[in-house]
């Protein structure tokens, strides 16, 4: 239902309804869902506002983030790293380096922005950086991933990818924004990835589905979420083959090559959106082999699907979950 | 007239007499002590070794109180071991009361048991309506 419907709507006045708000931000479809009450004064115009406070929020990300974008402060920044000089950073691309560096320590390794260069041999082409740098010969990086530098500047020594995490940081940023804007319960989805705040309009948690990573139309469960994101990294979408390989876009920073052995996508809710990015593309890079483990082992609630297409989940995940295919009709 | 004659060879007789007693009774005496000396020094080794003696038989006595002492504490340990070791036994023996009648009541079990028909229902779970699907994001 869009704003425009809310006005013609036939249901009574003072009852609190959703209307639906959608576009295409960093390349992926953009819904804000918003629980309005069209007899309170404010409400329609609150929701156009927290509409454009987020499409505002998303572009400016983009500018910041996005590899794909040809002017973009990123691919300024990816193509400046061969020169080594200290950079100056915007606020949004300093804090989601930071996030990533920190995202780093945790995860012991396994979660690093700098595989921009391998994605690009992979075939994941974003724009040019022109000379191309080349990835023969050079160590796998291990140390952190931004330096500073005198000046408020910062050193880097490697190309970054910042995809997943940029778009789970621009809905932190645009949640946070819709909340100082006094809207009590909304849910934004950036293709996938999504925040809540609040209840939805029949009252209870809002209830999300995980996409069956192997094609099927049906969700493979419901999860309730209240007042928390929920992030998936999966390989449905951004796969492609090379000669007789299946390649993903999920790559291991650690081989430089597509990780995930046994795995087609895992799912994990938590508080933030960019951690739970985090989490689920780290998990993910565990592998069926270690990924019950890690996610236990960080208290996580986690969903992941294995190649043979079973849904397996932790503790903390059954709690959370209102239905799964096996047990429905 | 004449003057009575004093007898002073008798009082000298006497000095001298006296003198020579004197004088033997000394060397008795000197003669004697020079004996009982080398009769002490003779008997001093002995006195150390009897000393010696007296000390070991004290140290030796010390021992045996310390040994009879822990003798009495392990023969007291040994007899509270002992009551345990038989409230063991007793518990052992009500354990193998306990075996012998569950064994006695598996026995007494059928070796089949014919459970009643049921219908078979189950409840269909619809899937509940979602607001959003969290899936492969593809930017």
């Amino acid at each position: 239902m869009t704003l425009a419907a809310v006005a013609h709507t036939s249901l009574p006045v003072g009852h609190p309804r959703l209307v639906d708000f959608e576009a295409r931000a960093m390349g992926s479809p953009l819904r804000l869902s918003l629980v309005i009450d069209p007899a309170r004064t404010g409400d329609v115009e609150r929701a156009t506002e927290a509409w454009l406070a987020v499409r505002t929020e998303f572009r400016e990300s983009d500018a910041a983030m996005s590899r794909f974008s040809d002017t973009s402060e990123l691919t300024s920044l990816n193509r400046r790293i061969r020169l080594a000089e200290p950079v100056a950073l915007s606020r949004r691309l300093r804090q989601a380096l930071v996030t990533c560096d920190r995202a780093r320590r945790l995860s012991d390794g396994r979660f690093d922005p700098r595989v921009l260069l391998d994605l690009e041999r992979l075939g994941d082409r974003g724009a040019p950086l022109d000379p191309w740098p080349s990835t023969a010969g050079r160590k796998r990086p291990a140390g952190p991933v931004l330096e500073a530098a005198p000046g408020r500047r910062f050193h880097l020594d490697r190309q970054v990818d910042l995809g997943g995490i940029g778009k789970g940081l621009a809905l932190r940023w645009s949640a946070d924004a819709v909340t100082r804007l006094g809207v009590d319960a909304f849910l934004l989805d950036a293709g996938g990835d999504l925040i809540v705040h609040g209840e939805p309009p029949e009252g209870g948690p809002w209830r999300v589905g995980i996409e069956d990573p192997t094609g099927g139309p049906e969700p493979l469960a419901v999860l309730n979420a209240a007042d928390g994101a929920v992030a998936t990294s999966s390989v449905r979408r951004r796969r492609w083959t090379s000669g007789d390989e299946t390649l993903h876009h999920l790559i291991d920073p650690t081989s430089g090559e597509p990780g995930g052995p046994g795995l087609l996508a895992v799912t994990v809710a938590g508080p933030d959106p960019a951690w739970s990015e985090v989490w689920s593309k780290t998990l993910f890079l565990a592998g069926r082999a270690g990924v019950a483990a890690q996610a236990r082992r960080r208290g996580l609630a986690a969903w992941w699907v294995t190649e043979d297409g079973t849904l397996e989940m932790t503790a903390a995940a059954r709690q959370r979950t209102a239905w799964t295919a096996g047990e429905g009709v | 007239m004449t003057e009575p004659r004093r007898p002073l060879h008798v009082a000298v007789f006497l000095g001298l007499s006296a003198g020579a007693y004197a004088v033997s009774l000394a060397g008795v005496t000197a003669l004697q002590a020079q004996s009982e000396a080398a009769v002490f020094g003779d008997r001093t080794p002995t006195a150390e070794v009897i000393a010696q003696i007296s000390a070991a038989h004290d140290s030796l006595e010390a021992r045996a109180d310390r040994a009879a002492a822990a003798y009495a504490r392990a023969a007291g340990g040994y007899d509270s071991i002992g009551q345990g070791l038989v409230d063991v036994e007793a518990r052992l023996a009500g354990l193998a009361d306990v075996v012998g009648s569950i064994e006695g009541a598996a026995r007494s079990l059928p070796a089949r048991v014919a459970l009643p028909s049921v219908s078979r229902s189950v409840a269909a779970v619809a899937r509940p309506t979602v607001h959003a699907t969290t899936a492969a994001s593809g930017g």
